[in-house]
């Protein structure tokens, strides 16, 4: 087991992601998704403010003629007479960017204090572990629900939010890993070499920990997203008209004692969609490289 | 021990004053107190916290406090109710995972508790709805008890006062029924948290030599697990159910909102959206206190059972 593990951190990312097909065809499907906003954006005229004063409420149909193209609202239009794909697509775009950016934010604040209280102080740690402990005990919709009363209700408030109460776990990730690769051999063969903190973290230290990075971004990921979506569905992240994948679901929920799932279903199989496919993905790489307790 | 009590306890004070600050600063901001000396405020917000003074509700015009202990016993019970079963469910799926490990049925555990981790609570709620409450009229869907019924409360929890009032009667069933679709939507994501913390610890645990050595001796695997596995286990599954926990309070303020659950969620979710900020902050300071006592008695518990399980008849040996 021991052998496999050294040969696959030899190996490059891509390579790891292909010896597990779920995490692979997991990828696949981020792509895609990825190219379909993207090209919805650039390519299709899409609007998903206007309200057709004509359609309210269509379901959804696809149909095609070569003199008219593709149906106009292939996913229908929403009670107030919105086109559901142009709403999904910009919804999506919405969701997931300030879901990213969450992510990205409080892991980079967390990895950076992390790292400085494993690599230099002790003492540091103490008083961290406890403003860790004690932020750790807002959960991010909590949190939300105190920046949001202060600033009022918009995405960007609601991603901060995320991103704030992101960071303790992030850092205590980065710390414990930071300081249980720190008591292995080769980090003290590193250092009798010679070599200054900073240079044994960036060449020995960081590069063999990136992998366990990368696996616990994906779940920070996935889970900001499910927040963000929570706060949107409680009204509490896009504001009024902005679509937003979370709020979609929340403005139509009185639709379904009328019957017409769709509308519920459309916006839900989105998020779930991508949020499975990041899932899969960080399971599968955690799989490729036998790292079970994380 | 006395040495692990002291230490958590300071820790505890520490972490609650940091709380404390926190939503000071939450209180000055909403009450625009920035110009006073904040000290004085703070001393004075401080008192009135300990006295457990949140003002007055601006809706309801009650004081907060007591509403609090009516809407916090509706969402109590709906959260033990979805826990129980749900901690139980998870800890022994995590064990089968745990012991069929890379076979077929620790994949299709994994790989579903994955799935269903992904699916956000207010969709699923909302597809029970359609499902088992419009598409079939078998289970209601809003509410705790049908409004036929008298709500005179008692202890607060609705299962417990139908029970003193009219003993198994409608009004007992009826409530029943009233839990079942909220409930159900809670305890899935608990569930699949639980079974991946079993199921990471309990393997890690499972990989030793002891074990392998129990193995041949040919004591039955649910022995092992209960005599070897679980014992050097809990500690790492304790220390992490403070996940589950957070968890189960988040999604339910989301389930209380879909289903109409006079509770905690709904209440603060409509104190938002009016700008009561006396009662957003009395919410910050209770449910904060309340995960801070929680993480910190976790952790003292997982340090306990390193002591009490491992070492039976030992218990002076101090943790690491």
């Amino acid at each position: 087991m021991s052998e496999e593990k050294d040969t696959s951190r030899g190996q490059g990312f891509i390579q790891v992601l292909h010896s597990n097909w779920m995490a692979w065809y997991a990828m696949w499907f981020l792509v895609a998704y990825f190219l379909l906003v993207a090209g919805s954006m650039a390519f299709i005229d899409l609007n998903p403010y206007d309200q057709q004063t004509m359609d309210f409420f269509r379901p959804p149909r696809i149909s095609f003629s070569f003199s008219q193209g593709l149906s106009k609202f292939i996913l229908g239009t929403d009670d107030l007479g919105r086109d559901v794909y142009a709403r999904l697509i910009y919804g999506a775009r919405n969701t997931f960017l300030y879901a990213l950016a969450a992510a990205v934010i409080s892991s980079l604040a967390g990895g950076l204090v992390g790292f400085l209280s494993a690599l230099y102080s002790s003492r540091l740690l103490n008083i961290i572990r406890i403003l860790v402990s004690s932020v750790r005990s807002y959960t991010p919709v909590i949190l939300a629900f105190a920046i949001i009363t202060v600033l009022g209700p918009s995405l960007k408030n609601a991603a901060v939010a995320i991103a704030v109460s992101l960071i303790p776990r992030f850092t205590l990730i980065c710390h414990e890993i930071t300081t249980s690769e720190m008591k292995k051999e080769y980090i003290r063969a590193v250092m009798l070499d010679g070599a200054g903190t900073l240079a044994m973290f960036r060449l020995s230290l960081f590069p063999n920990i990136r992998d366990v990075l990368i696996i616990q971004f994906t779940k920070h990921f996935s889970m900001a997203i499910l927040d963000l979506t929570a706060l949107g569905f409680l009204g509490l992240s896009a504001e009024a008209q902005e679509p937003e994948l979370g709020s979609m679901i929340a403005e139509n929920m009185d639709m379904l004692y009328t019957g017409n799932y769709w509308i519920i279903a459309i916006p839900g199989v989105a998020i779930i969609s991508f949020v499975i496919a990041i899932n899969i993905l960080s399971d599968g790489i955690r799989n490729a490289l036998h790292r079970e307790n994380l | 021990m006395i040495l692990i009590l002291l230490r958590k306890s300071a820790m505890l004070l520490l972490s609650a004053v940091i709380l404390l600050l926190l939503t000071f600063w939450f209180h000055v901001r909403s009450n625009d107190l920035g110009d006073q000396d904040l000290f004085l405020r703070f001393l004075i917000y401080l008192n009135r916290i300990l006295r457990l003074d949140f003002g007055f509700s601006a809706q309801s015009s009650r004081p907060v406090s007591g509403e609090f202990l009516e809407y916090g016993a509706a969402t109590a019970e709906l959260c033990l109710a979805a826990m129980i079963p749900s901690l139980a469910a998870g800890f022994f799926l995590g064990c089968f995972a745990a012991l069929h490990k890379d076979r077929w049925l620790d994949s299709a555990i994994t790989n579903s508790s994955i799935m269903f981790s992904s699916i956000p609570v207010f969709w699923i709620a909302q597809i029970f709805i359609a499902l088992l409450a419009v598409r079939v009229d078998w289970i209601p869907s809003n509410g705790r008890i049908s409004l036929l019924y008298s709500t005179e409360q008692i202890t607060g929890f609705i299962l417990v006062d139908t029970l003193l009032r009219d003993g198994f009667g409608d009004s007992f069933l009826n409530a029943l029924t009233h839990f079942i679709l909220p409930v159900l939507s809670l305890s899935i994501l608990p569930t699949t948290e639980m079974i991946r913390i079993v199921r990471n610890s309990l393997y890690s645990v499972m990989q030793q030599n002891y074990i392998k050595a129990a193995f041949s001796r040919g004591w039955s695997s649910w022995y092992i697990i209960y005599r070897h596995g679980l014992r050097n286990a809990m500690p790492s599954i304790l220390a992490q159910c403070g996940s589950v926990l957070f968890l189960t309070f988040t999604s339910v303020i989301i389930v209380e909102n879909v289903y109409n659950w006079p509770g905690v969620g709904t209440w603060i979710i409509e104190a938002i959206r009016s700008g009561d900020v006396n009662v957003v902050n009395a919410y910050l300071v209770l449910v904060g206190m309340l995960f801070v006592v929680l993480n910190i008695s976790l952790e003292f518990a997982a340090d306990l059972s390193i002591i009490y399980l491992n070492h039976p008849g030992r218990g002076r040996s101090t943790p690491s």
